[in-house]
């Protein structure tokens, strides 16, 4: 009897801490597709989607956010092709963060790299692409899906209606209907 | 048969039970762990951030806490981010009282292109409700300096002598917690950030 309660407790104990460890492991991807399917229920897949103010604490996006920046999303499934990502002039600190869908990020366009005050485009694909450049910078996804979290800096509730205007000119536009100019 | 059938049961209702709890249980740990070196933190005063936040090298358990609390999290190259859950003394955060946050200088940032901030969470992981919208003060605010480039922020909830250098804290004692965050930080911080000259936290009120 005492053989079976343990035994018992035992199978508890192991099936426990295997499901502790099991959602450890997938929560990441867990917590980016709530995030993806709520943006995309909200407003949609596949092209940029602004946030227009200072968040201030009524914002419940995600927990500890940024009161310095302006956030930009696009949420792209590249299942559904490639897309041309297209930066205008900022004059400002700005980036766009490429994030895969375990949450980790494989790529950024920023002015850290890039620099202020030019355009800056890329072709994001899906990791076997083969297909033409049509002379961008080609970056692979590892993931169908992937979430295009930009940031531009603000000096100020004043500040906000120029940067809004750059948000404006954010594109995404699937490969298929890119006309360069 | 009956055997084998009862063993599989328990062992579905303890994995359901572990699967179920996980995300209470990871809200807690950041808080349980806090007086533990953790491989993979910086530590630098009462501040400690990670350098592989954003990225593959960042373990099960960092990974799942950035998911959870700062989804969206920038790679070190990017952005770093300094959290403070505990005073210079070693007490904890709270509400409530008074600290003054002491800078030597001003984080390490690129000139053009970086920035910096610091701003203040509640329990909740959110932004101090209060009616004059300070939420946070960085390189863009008007902070009062000394002459050597030094400067103070006062964390309190209720407004100093210098309003430029003031952040609202809540009025009860609730856990709190301050973060740095310096974006385009300079390479020399990059590679030794235990060395970032960081602010000094301390708590002035008495009581």
């Amino acid at each position: 009897m005492r053989k079976k309660l343990i035994l018992g407790l035992l199978g508890l104990v192991i099936g426990y801490v295997a499901g502790l460890v099991t959602h450890l492991y997938y929560y990441p991807q867990e917590a980016f597709s709530e995030f993806y399917q709520k943006i995309v229920k909200e407003s949609g897949e596949g092209h940029w989607v602004h946030r227009r103010h200072l968040i201030d604490h009524t914002f419940s996006d995600f927990p500890r956010p940024n009161n310095d920046t302006l956030y930009s999303y696009c949420l792209v499934d590249l299942a559904k092709g490639p897309v041309v990502i297209e930066v205008p002039p900022v004059d400002r600190y700005w980036c766009v963060q490429f994030i895969r869908d375990n949450t980790d990020t494989f790529y950024y366009l920023s002015s850290r790299i890039q620099g202020l005050n030019k355009p800056v485009k890329a072709l994001l694909v899906a990791k076997g692409y083969k297909g033409e450049s049509h002379g961008l910078d080609v970056v692979y996804a590892p993931t169908s899906r992937v979430w295009l979290f930009a940031r531009q800096l603000v000096d100020g509730e004043a500040d906000i209606p120029h940067v809004v205007h750059l948000q404006d000119q954010f594109k995404c536009t699937s490969l298929s209907q890119y006309k360069p100019l | 048969m009956k055997k084998t059938a009862l063993l599989l049961m328990i062992l579905v209702s303890g994995f359901s039970a572990g699967w179920l709890t996980f995300v209470p249980v990871l809200g807690k740990v950041p808080e349980m762990t806090k007086n533990i070196k953790s491989p993979e933190l910086i530590y630098n005063g009462p501040w400690a951030t990670s350098m592989r936040v954003g990225g593959p090298n960042a373990s099960a358990i960092l990974r799942a806490i950035i998911a959870n609390t700062g989804l969206g999290a920038n790679t070190c190259d990017e952005a770093i981010y300094w959290i403070a859950l505990i005073d210079d003394s070693g007490k904890r955060l709270r509400g409530g009282h008074t600290y003054e946050v002491r800078f030597i200088q001003a984080p390490a940032i690129q000139k053009e292109t970086g920035f910096w901030s610091l701003c203040v969470y509640n329990s909740k992981d959110y932004f101090v409700p209060n009616p004059m919208k300070i939420y946070s003060l960085g390189n863009r605010s008007a902070l009062i300096k000394n002459t050597d480039g030094s400067f103070t922020i006062n964390l309190s909830p209720k407004q100093p002598k210098n309003r430029s250098n003031w952040l609202p804290s809540p009025n009860d004692e609730e856990p709190i917690m301050l973060q740095i965050r310096m974006y385009a930080p300079l390479p020399e911080i990059l590679k030794r950030p235990e060395a970032s000259p960081m602010p000094t936290i301390i708590r002035v009120d008495k009581g």
